[in-house]
């Protein structure tokens, strides 16, 4: 079935889904992609019926690789109609007039496959094929790369996207997945004029890119939207108004470049995506193509495709295959910006540390899935698979929709692909999950490599500027220096350290002169960190955009516990070398040495990173950190021996408590009943012990705006006070959040 | 603790596994997994590069060594433009200097120092 099988009225009523709450709407085929769609914008509807003729509509129950809607706002006087966009659930844009909702939609679906299936190597660049060879046309904005690639599409090139080369790393070959090629201002004219059988939406006027329009895919290129194509040529259009025609040989070298600078995920594949670019740039023919008139560039294309012999594929022996490691977690990321040039070295390839993104807005009513039965409520569906992995094995679609929502909030898909590798049951979920896990296990390979160079440039600044002190890492990077099986497909966001107080401007200093910078220039803000909180102002590379958190001890100085960082740190372990990389961050006798804190600590900084420090409501991978833990270091003969005593001498009972509580009651931790019972002087008293509990349980696990019920509501509340409780008090509290209100009021409005 | 008398040795990548090649048509393109990074290298800094992948070496070998594949160039001139670019290479975290200490031992230097491997 296709969506033109349905009637106008039937497109906009499935496709605004239910009388009320966000479920509902249809799912769409887009290439590989499964998208369920909310729209309740008639208009928007309507235009989707006419662009959307020839798409797939899925009828049977699917695991959605994006879940986005559009949604009319509630207006309140007269002021514009506006409209909200949503991906997962959580708005995507601030609010937009009504009017614009279309572009901004079309524009949502791009970037939902610009920023998340990492299984491919996501290049910007329109593709269009012929016989099976396909075209890729990379193209800065105004060169006329959509004009081109929509008057090749209807001159008999087939269309697999205006916008995005997908390209398999195992095979090379690329995966068509079209949406409607937008186009703006002067070239809508044309294309009407030159291809009168063009599908051409309606203009939408004063976009931040003028008039634009959307042409829909033609029929023959949706038909065969299944049929991979195999890379031939690399063509870079630049339309000039009075050229004449050129079509000159790019070196394949700065073809590369030119590509990876303007891809979506080329960093983030690393290795794989170096070399499956390569690849694709080593089997095709690289061109300049200079051009003014649409007939003559036709016609070289033409040319190009007329002197290939008929199902030849040049190079195509010389491919050889990369894949990404089957078995992780997904997630997105920017577009990245690289900048490059010829002859020495140069070139950045930029690295984001994206984060995972949130959940879908349905999946259907939780009463018609056996969700309950297999595991518990759907609000602990996450928590459930984590205590028990192989129960993702038992689970419907459905479910399987809303764990991976409820794990992309989490940012925790990769950690459920490890955990289904681990307990073999890959080959039982189905592939389109496994394809999530395995983009996603993508990003996190990302981020560990990422976290190895920043400390190795950490030590290596340290170490140029004659600062001799230790350097432990905290959370995310230690786990992974330590190579914790914590860290498998675990994202981390940033790098934080532990220093000695004594030496903590000596480290600044050091950074400062090797390309971080505070991140906070606000005079209000420095005094914040420097005079209440157990770091620096966060600071950042200027080039390479990572985030690093110097921390002189591990809770605010105006919280209510006090740890004896001393203690911390002489005890901290060296980092083994074998899991340093390279030699930068070893340590050295002219140099800091890399360090983490000893397994009871780590426990103890994650428990009141959680408990005392954090804020406890959406933090159900924190929680998971603290599992995972204890199952790594419970084989160690002294550890739980000595955890209670070393609480006991850091001051830290209480966090250690409801750590070891909430780890065995939510994820079925194995903590010792003698441990608890030590615990028991520490424990809160009885009804705090019943609340907190169930505030916990109700709001450890994320839910997106749209679904987010009362009590759950009313729980994140009461646990987001009391974390601000535990920070500072009460009189330097009540300061603070008056100082945040009134530079809130005075940012809107001066942005009003 | 005295600290051991340095002697600058020459420069070596400091991770040869690390690095993966493409050349076209005289221009290389190599990808450093460790910091992420592509460069675009031409012939003069491929065969640098290539040359420091195989071990340890010192300033003027290195330009010997590349001066035989470029004698269209002056021996001033390549000198001036090796010493930049492993200044470059080793900014970038590529390439380090080693140094050897009294005893005759050899360890990674500072990093990044300012051409100052050359024997």
């Amino acid at each position: 079935m296709i969506v033109g099988d349905l009637s106008l009225v039937d497109w906009r009523r499935r496709l605004a889904g239910g009388p009320s709450g966000p479920r509902g709407g249809v799912t769409l085929a887009i290439g590989p992609f499964v998208t369920r769609l909310t729209v309740r914008l008639p208009e928007v509807a309507e235009a989707m019926h006419f662009l959307y003729r020839d798409y797939p509509l899925l009828e049977a129950p699917a695991i959605h690789d994006f879940d986005v809607a559009a949604l009319p706002m509630r207006r309140l006087g007269t002021g514009p109609r506006k409209a909200t966009l949503h991906f997962d659930g959580l708005p995507k844009f601030d609010p937009i007039e009504r009017d614009q909702a279309l572009p901004m939609f079309e524009w949502l679906l791009n970037w939902c496959i610009f920023t998340h299936p990492h299984q491919y190597l996501i290049l910007h660049a329109a593709v269009v094929a012929r016989d099976g060879l396909a075209a890729i046309l990379p193209g800065m904005p105004g060169a006329g790369k959509s004009t081109l690639c929509t008057a090749l599409v209807h001159r008999g090139w087939r269309l697999l996207s205006d916008e995005v080369a997908l390209v398999t790393p195992a095979t090379g070959l690329l995966t068509a997945a079209p949406l409607p090629i937008g186009l703006k201002e002067e070239s809508i004219p044309l294309i009407r004029a030159a291809f009168p059988e063009a599908r051409i939406g309606p203009p939408v006027r004063g976009t931040r890119k003028g008039t634009v329009a959307h042409i829909a895919p033609p029929a023959s290129s949706m038909a065969a939207v299944d049929q991979p194509a195999r890379p031939r040529w690399i063509i870079f259009p630049e339309y000039q108004p009075h050229a004449s025609l050129s079509l000159e040989p790019t070196p394949r070298a700065n073809a590369l470049m030119t590509i990876a600078a303007d891809a979506f995920n080329y960093s983030l594949l690393g290795a794989t995506g170096f070399e499956t670019l390569a690849n694709v740039v080593e089997s095709c023919d690289c061109f300049g193509l200079r051009y003014s008139k649409l007939e003559d560039a036709i016609a070289a294309f033409e040319e190009l495709a007329l002197s290939e012999p008929r199902g030849s594929v040049k190079s195509a022996s010389a491919w050889v295959p990369h894949s990404i490691p089957k078995g992780a977690v997904c997630a997105g990321q920017a577009p990245e910006n690289q900048g490059q040039e010829t002859c020495s070295p140069s070139v950045k390839s930029q690295q984001s540390m994206s984060t995972e993104h949130a959940a879908p807005v349905g999946g259907k009513s939780d009463t018609q899935h056996p969700v309950g039965m297999l595991c518990g409520t759907p609000r602990r569906l996450l928590l459930n698979v984590l205590a028990q992995p192989r129960r993702m094995a038992q689970l419907d679609t459905p479910a399987h929709n809303e764990l991976l929502r409820q794990a992309r909030m989490s940012k925790l898909v990769a950690r459920l692909g490890c955990l289904a590798q681990d307990a073999n049951i890959l080959d039982d979920l189905p592939a389109k999950m496994v394809e999530q896990f395995t983009a996603a296990r993508a990003v996190a390979d990302q981020h560990a490599r990422i976290v190895r160079w920043e400390v190795n440039r950490v030590a290596h600044a340290l170490r140029q500027e004659g600062v001799d002190c230790p350097v432990v890492l905290l959370k995310g990077a230690a786990y992974l220096l330590a190579g914790l099986d914590v860290a498998r497909g675990r994202l981390v966001t940033d790098v934080d350290i532990l220093v000695p107080a004594s030496r903590l401007s000596q480290v600044e200093v050091a950074l400062l002169a090797h390309g971080w910078e505070s991140m906070k220039v606000d005079p209000y803000d420095q005094r914040y960190y420097r005079a209440w909180m157990h770091e620096l102002p966060p600071l950042k590379h200027t080039t390479r955009h990572s985030v690093l958190d110097v921390h002189h001890t591990i809770l605010p100085v105006t919280g209510r516990l006090s740890p004896d960082p001393r203690l911390l740190l002489a005890d901290a372990r060296d980092v083994r070398s074998a899991e340093q990389g390279p030699s930068d961050a070893r340590s050295t006798a002219a140099g800091s040495r890399i360090q983490v804190l000893a397994p009871a600590d780590m426990l103890l900084h994650a428990a009141v990173h959680m408990f005392q420090d954090g804020e406890l409501a959406g933090a159900v991978r924190d929680l998971a950190d603290i599992a995972a833990m204890i199952a790594a270091f419970a084989s160690q003969p002294d550890f739980w021996p000595k955890l209670v005593p070393r609480a006991d001498q850091l001051g830290l009972q209480r966090p250690l408590y409801y750590a070891l509580a909430s780890a065995r009651d939510l994820l079925a931790a194995p903590v010792p009943d003698s441990v608890m019972q030590a615990l028991k002087p520490a424990r809160p008293s009885w009804p705090v012990r019943k609340i907190m509990a169930h505030l916990i349980a109700r709001a450890i696990v994320p839910q997106p705006p749209l679904r987010q019920d009362l009590p759950a509501a009313t729980a994140r509340l009461a646990l987001y006070t009391r974390s601000h409780w535990l920070r500072m008090p009460p009189r330097l509290l009540v300061g603070h959040l008056y100082e945040k209100a009134t530079r809130r009021w005075r940012r809107d409005k001066d942005e009003s | 603790m005295a600290d051991p008398v340095i002697k600058p040795q020459g420069w070596r990548v400091v991770d040869p596994a690390g690095l993966r090649w493409r050349s076209w048509d005289g221009l290389t393109v190599v990808h450093h997994a460790p910091s992420g990074d592509t460069q675009l290298l031409n012939a003069i800094a491929a065969d640098t590069l290539t040359r420091l992948v195989a071990g340890v070496v010192s300033v003027d070998a290195l330009v010997e060594h590349v001066a035989q594949r470029h004698p269209e160039l002056s021996s001033v001139e390549l000198a001036r433009q090796v010493r930049i670019l492993l200044d470059e290479l080793a900014e970038l975290g590529i390439i380090e200097p080693t140094v050897g200490n009294d005893d005759g031992g050899e360890a990674s230097g500072g990093g990044g120092g300012g051409g100052g491997g050359d024997a």
